[in-house]
C-alpha cells in the first residue's frame, strides 16, 4: 500500500468529529489497518473508520459523503473472501458492529427486527429460544452479522430445504447517500405491491445504500433433526445417489458432497470414520419430529440402496457401501465436525488457494465434477471440491504453492478453465460469495452488455456520484 | 501477513499430545475466526483489538518497518487478555499473546518490569499492596492504580466459609472404579501411584488453604508423595512471565520446574488452577528444554488436573446436615469457565454432576478480564471485560447487551446473595475485585472439606 495515499481534509475530519465522537472515530494508521481489508485478504485505503450507533449518525454521514464526494464502505465482521469490505479507493470505511441490536422479536408475526451488527448465531439463539427459526446457516455463521449476510445475500447449508437470506428479508431501513432514509417492505410474508426495493438491497455488496434495520421472516422451529454420513465408492456413485435422493421425493435441509480429494484431506487431520473403500461422501441431515425421524433416516437409507438394474443404468450408479448416522444434536455432532474440518485442513495440500463458489443446474453436477478434475489433471494441480450439492452449489479450492511462479500462473489459468466450463453448463460464477473484487474480471462470461447497464443504471438512481463501495459487484 | 512460531498448545485435558515444529512459520488467513471468541473484541466492538487485527499490525511492523509508529501499534497490541482463545480456534494456530511475548520481549517498559516485580517478588509485593488498600485514601489515587488496589484487596483471604462439599467417608471403595487403582490393584499395590502438587503463585503465597486442601485430598485419594523431590523446588510456571515479554525469566522458571519434576522420578503432576495447568501443558512445545527421550510425552500424560483424579460419587453436598446449618450448599451457584481451561472443563464436569440444576455456568465467551499484564497496560479493558463478564454469570442484572455495549454505570448489586466458584487462581482473584455487592466469589477448593477422622 502507498504511504503516498490522499487524507482527509481538514474541514472533512473536523465534520466527521462532530458526528463521531470519541473513538467512534478513527484516524491512526495502527487502528484503521485491519479496515483496510477483510478475509479476501486484498488491501485497501481506509481515510478513516467510523463506528455509528444510530442511523441518525449514518444519516449525517452519508450526507457529509455525497457533499464531499467521499467513498463509502459498509462492514460488518468482514467475513467476506471476495473483497466486499476494501476500501479500495480511499473513502471512510463504516463499521457497523455497534449497531448490534435484536429490537423485537414477534412471536405472533413470526418476524425479528434487529440492526445490521448482529451476529447471526446470536440472533438464532435468541429466536430459537423462543421456539422460533432463522434458518440461513453461512459457515460463518458464528461470526458474521446479519447485515453482512444480506449485503451478500449469505446461503449456507440449509439453503436447499430453506432457501438463503433473501427469501428471510421482508423489510429495510437503508440510508441512501445524500441522508435520505428509505424504508421499505416491512413484516408481511407476502407483499407485491410495487418493485421489490427491498430484496434489491440484499446482495448488492453494500453499493446502494447502508442498511440500518432489517425486518426478518421467521418460521416455527423444527423439533429435530437427523443426520446420514453415506460413503460411496466413487464420486460418480455418490452423485447418483444424490439423484435418487430426490426422485424418492426427499428434500433434505442439507445434502453435502465430499469428493475422495476432501476425505484425503480431512484424513490428514483427524482418523476418519469411513473405511478406505470410501471414496466420495453424502453428509444428509433431515427435520422434523423426533417420532418420524427415524422413519425419514429409514427411507433415505432405502431410496439410497435401491439402484435398480445398475447393468442397465449409468455407470457408477451403485449403493453406499458405508454410512453411519444420528438424531439429535448430540449423535449428529461428530459428523458433522467432519465437514467443518474441511476448510483448514485444504492448506495442508497446499498452502495457497483460490477459493471459488461456483453453481450449476442440479442435472449438471456429475458433468461438472467431472470437467473440474479434467481441469486439475491438465494443470497438475490440486483441486478439492466440495460444498452444497443439492443445490448445484460446489466449493472449488484450486490449490497451490504461492512461492512457485509456475504454480501461480497454472492456477490462474485453471480458475478461468473452472469459471469457463460452469458458463458453459449455464452456471453462475458464484452460488453465495458474491463478487466483490475478486470476480469482476470474470462477469463478462456471465451478464449481458444490457444486465451491466441496467444494473449500473439502477444503482445510479440510489448513488448519483457513485460512492457507494464504487466498482464493486457488477 | 503474519508469521507465527508459535509451539502448539499440547493440553493433555484436550486429548491434544501433537506437537509442533516450533519453527515453522504461519501466515494469518485474516479468516476472522478469532472475532468469535475474543473478549477484548467481543466486550467492545472494535475491531480494531480483533486478534486478526493485532496480527495484521505485527506483520506491518515486521514487514514494512516505520510505516506504523511503535508505540501506538505496541499500546493497541497490549489491549490483549492473554487468555489464548484466539490460539485455539485459529485454523493457523497463531497466538497473539505469543506474539505479543516476542513484541514485548524485544522493548521492555516499565510495565513489564512492574509486572515482573510483581511475579517475582510477589511474597512482599502482595501483602504490602493488599495493607495499602486499608491505609490508602481512595479519593487521592488514580482510578488505575485503584483498581490495582482492588485486586490487591482481593488477595486478602475473604473468612473461610465451612466447607459444603465434603469428601464422603465410603470414598476409598469408590476407588475401584477409578483406572488408576483398578490398574494399582492389579499390580498388588495398595496405593495410587504418586503425586505431586503444582499448586501455583497465587496458591503457594496468598491462598496456602487451597495448597492444603489439595494436597490433604491427595492424601485422602491415596496418592503419595513422591519417595524424592520437592514440591517446593516448583516455581512460577512461566507462562505469566512469558507473555509479560520476559522470556528468560519464563525459560528458567520452566527448566527448574521440569528439573523438580524429574527430580521426584516423574511422578503424576497435579494442578488445580487452569492458567498453571495451561502454561504446564505448553512445555513439551518449548525446544529450550533439555527433554529427553519420551520424556515430552510422560510429561504430557503425568500432567492431571486435580478434579480428574476422583469420580462424581466420592462427594456429598452438606445441605443435607441440618446440624450444621452453617454448613449448608447455597441455593444459587454460578460456575465461571476460565478462559484457559479450554475444551472440556473437568472441574465443571464434577460440580455440575454434584451440584446438579442448582448450578448454572453462562455459555458463550466469559473471561474474567485478568489478563496478566493487561491488568497494567490497560486496567479499563479489563474492567470492561469483567463487566461484561458479571453480565453473563448474573443475568439477572445485565441490562445490556454484552457484545459491544461497555457499561458506564457501577456493578449494582444482586438482591439474592450468589456464591460464584471457578477453578483458576488468577480467575478467582480477578472475580472476586470486580464482584458485585451479594456476590462471594471462591476457588472451589473453598468449600471442600475432608472427613473429620
Amino acid at each position: 500500500m502507498s504511504t503516498q495515499a490522499p487524507h482527509l481534509t481538514a474541514a472533512q475530519e473536523h465534520s466527521l468529529r462532530d458526528i463521531f465522537p470519541g473513538d467512534s472515530l478513527l484516524l491512526a494508521p495502527e487502528q484503521t489497518l485491519i479496515f483496510a481489508t477483510d478475509a479476501g485478504r486484498r488491501m485497501g485505503t481506509p481515510l478513516a473508520v467510523v463506528r455509528p450507533r444510530t442511523e441518525a449518525q449514518v444519516v449525517e454521514l452519508l450526507r457529509l459523503a455525497q457533499l464531499e464526494h467521499l467513498p463509502i464502505y459498509a462492514r460488518g465482521r468482514a467475513s467476506n473472501q471476495v473483497g466486499a469490505c476494501v476500501p479500495a479507493k480511499p473513502g471512510i470505511v463504516v463499521s457497523l458492529l455497534h449497531m448490534n441490536r435484536i429490537l423485537d422479536i414477534a412471536d405472533d408475526d413470526f418476524v425479528a427486527e434487529v440492526e445490521p451488527g448482529v451476529v447471526t448465531a446470536d440472533l438464532q439463539r435468541a429466536v430459537e429460544a423462543r421456539g422460533l427459526f432463522y434458518p440461513p446457516d453461512p459457515a460463518s455463521i458464528d461470526i458474521s452479522t446479519i447485515g453482512g449476510n444480506v449485503a451478500t445475500c449469505a446461503g449456507g447449508m440449509r439453503a436447499l430445504k430453506y432457501g438463503v437470506t433473501r427469501e428471510y428479508v421482508l423489510g429495510l431501513t437503508a440510508v441512501l447517500p445524500g441522508g435520505k432514509v428509505l424504508r421499505t417492505g416491512g413484516r408481511c410474508h407476502k407483499n407485491v405491491v410495487g418493485l421489490d426495493l427491498t430484496r434489491l438491497f440484499v446482495g448488492s455488496e453494500g453499493t446502494l445504500g447502508i442498511v440500518t434495520r432489517i425486518a426478518l421472516k421467521l418460521l416455527p422451529l423444527p423439533q429435530a433433526t437427523a443426520t446420514l454420513l453415506a460413503g460411496f465408492g466413487s464420486m460418480e456413485a455418490a452423485m447418483h445417489g444424490v439423484r435418487r435422493i430426490f426422485r424418492a421425493g426427499i428434500l433434505p435441509v442439507a445434502l453435502e458432497f465430499l469428493s475422495p480429494e476432501v476425505l484425503d484431506c480431512v484424513a490428514r487431520r483427524q482418523t476418519p470414520p469411513w473405511p478406505d473403500s470410501v471414496r466420495g461422501a453424502l453428509l444428509i441431515r433431515l427435520d422434523g419430529s423426533r417420532e418420524s425421524l427415524p422413519l425419514e433416516i429409514r427411507r433415505m437409507h432405502d431410496a439410497l440402496h435401491t439402484t435398480g438394474d445398475t447393468s442397465a443404468g449409468a455407470p457408477g450408479n451403485e449403493p453406499p457401501v458405508w454410512s453411519a448416522h444420528g438424531v439429535g444434536h448430540d449423535e449428529e455432532e461428530p459428523l458433522w465436525a467432519m465437514r467443518r474440518g474441511i476448510s483448514p485442513s485444504t492448506y495442508l495440500v497446499r498452502p495457497n488457494k483460490i477459493g471459488e463458489d461456483v453453481a450449476v443446474p442440479r442435472g449438471r453436477l456429475l458433468d461438472a465434477l467431472t470437467g473440474i478434475r479434467a481441469i486439475a489433471d491438465a494443470h497438475d494441480l490440486p483441486i478439492l471440491t466440495y460444498g452444497h450439492v443439492g443445490d448445484g452449489n460446489i466449493h472449488v479450492n484450486i490449490m497451490y504453492d504461492g512461492a512457485d511462479p509456475a504454480e501461480v500462473t497454472r492456477a490462474d489459468a485453471a480458475t478461468v478453465e473452472v469459471m469457463r466450463l460452469v458458463r458453459s453448463m449455464d452456471g453462475t460464477l458464484s452460488g453465495e460469495h458474491g463478487v466483490g473484487m475478486a470476480k469482476t474480471e470474470f462477469l463478462h462470461l456471465q451478464l449481458s452488455p444490457l444486465e451491466t447497464e441496467l444494473m449500473r443504471q439502477v444503482k445510479h438512481s440510489f448513488d448519483p456520484l457513485g460512492i457507494m463501495n464504487p466498482d464493486k459487484a457488477y | 501477513m503474519s508469521t507465527d512460531t508459535t509451539p502448539k498448545s499440547t493440553d493433555s485435558t484436550n486429548g491434544d499430545t501433537q506437537v509442533d515444529p516450533p519453527d515453522q512459520p504461519r501466515a494469518c488467513l485474516l479468516c476472522g475466526q478469532c472475532t468469535a471468541v475474543c473478549p477484548a473484541f467481543l466486550t467492545t466492538g472494535q475491531e480494531e483489538l480483533s486478534p486478526r487485527a493485532k496480527h495484521l499490525v505485527f506483520a506491518a511492523l515486521r514487514d514494512e518497518p516505520g510505516r506504523l509508529g511503535l508505540k501506538p501499534a505496541r499500546e493497541l497490541a497490549d489491549r490483549c487478555l492473554s487468555c489464548g482463545r484466539c490460539a485455539a480456534i485459529c485454523p493457523q494456530g497463531l497466538s497473539v499473546p505469543q506474539a505479543l511475548a516476542a513484541l514485548r520481549a524485544k522493548h521492555p517498559n516499565w510495565q513489564q518490569w512492574l509486572w515482573k516485580q510483581w511475579i517475582e517478588h510477589g511474597r512482599l509485593l502482595w501483602p504490602a499492596l493488599a495493607q495499602m488498600t486499608r491505609v490508602v485514601p481512595g479519593a487521592v489515587v488514580p482510578e488505575g492504580v485503584q483498581h490495582m488496589l482492588r485486586s490487591a484487596a482481593a488477595m486478602l483471604p475473604p473468612p473461610p466459609p465451612a466447607p459444603w462439599i465434603v469428601a464422603d467417608r465410603t470414598a476409598p471403595d469408590t476407588l475401584r472404579d477409578d483406572p488408576d487403582a483398578t490398574q494399582a490393584a492389579t499390580r498388588g499395590d495398595a496405593a495410587r501411584p504418586p503425586a505431586m502438587l503444582f499448586a501455583g503463585c497465587t496458591a503457594r503465597r496468598i491462598r496456602p488453604r487451597w495448597q492444603d486442601t489439595a494436597r490433604a485430598l491427595l492424601r485422602w485419594l491415596g496418592h503419595p508423595a513422591p519417595a524424592q523431590g520437592n514440591e517446593h523446588d516448583f516455581t512460577c510456571c512461566g507462562s505469566t512471565l512469558e507473555h509479560a515479554g520476559i522470556p528468560d525469566a519464563a525459560a528458567t522458571a520452566r527448566a527448574r520446574n521440569l528439573d523438580a519434576w524429574r527430580a521426584a522420578g516423574r511422578p503424576l503432576l497435579v494442578t488445580f488452577c487452569a492458567t498453571c495447568h495451561h502454561g504446564l501443558a505448553e512445555y513439551p512445545g518449548h525446544a529450550d528444554l533439555d527433554w529427553q527421550d519420551g520424556e515430552r510425552e510422560a510429561w504430557a500424560a503425568a500432567l492431571r488436573p486435580l478434579s480428574t483424579l476422583w469420580n462424581g460419587a466420592v462427594f456429598r453436598v452438606t445441605d443435607d446436615a441440618p446440624a450444621q446449618p452453617e454448613a449448608s450448599a447455597p441455593a444459587p451457584v454460578r460456575y465461571h469457565q476460565p478462559c484457559h481451561r479450554k475444551g472440556t472443563d473437568p472441574d465443571a464436569v464434577w460440580l455440575r454432576a454434584l451440584l446438579g440444576s442448582r448450578m448454572r455456568a453462562p455459555g458463550g465467551v466469559n473471561c474474567c478480564g485478568m489478563g496478566g499484564v493487561l491488568q497494567l497496560a490497560a486496567p479499563d479493558l479489563s474492567r470492561t471485560v469483567a463487566d461484561a463478564c458479571w453480565n453473563g454469570l448474573l443475568p439477572e442484572r445485565a441490562t445490556t447487551k454484552a457484545d459491544t455495549t461497555p457499561p458506564t454505570s457501577p456493578t449494582p448489586p444482586v438482591t439474592t446473595e450468589i456464591t460464584v466458584l471457578t477453578g483458576c487462581s488468577g480467575c478467582t482473584l480477578q472475580l472476586a475485585a470486580t464482584a458485585p455487592a451479594g456476590v462471594r466469589v471462591f476457588h472451589w477448593l473453598d468449600v471442600v472439606g475432608l472427613p473429620q477422622s
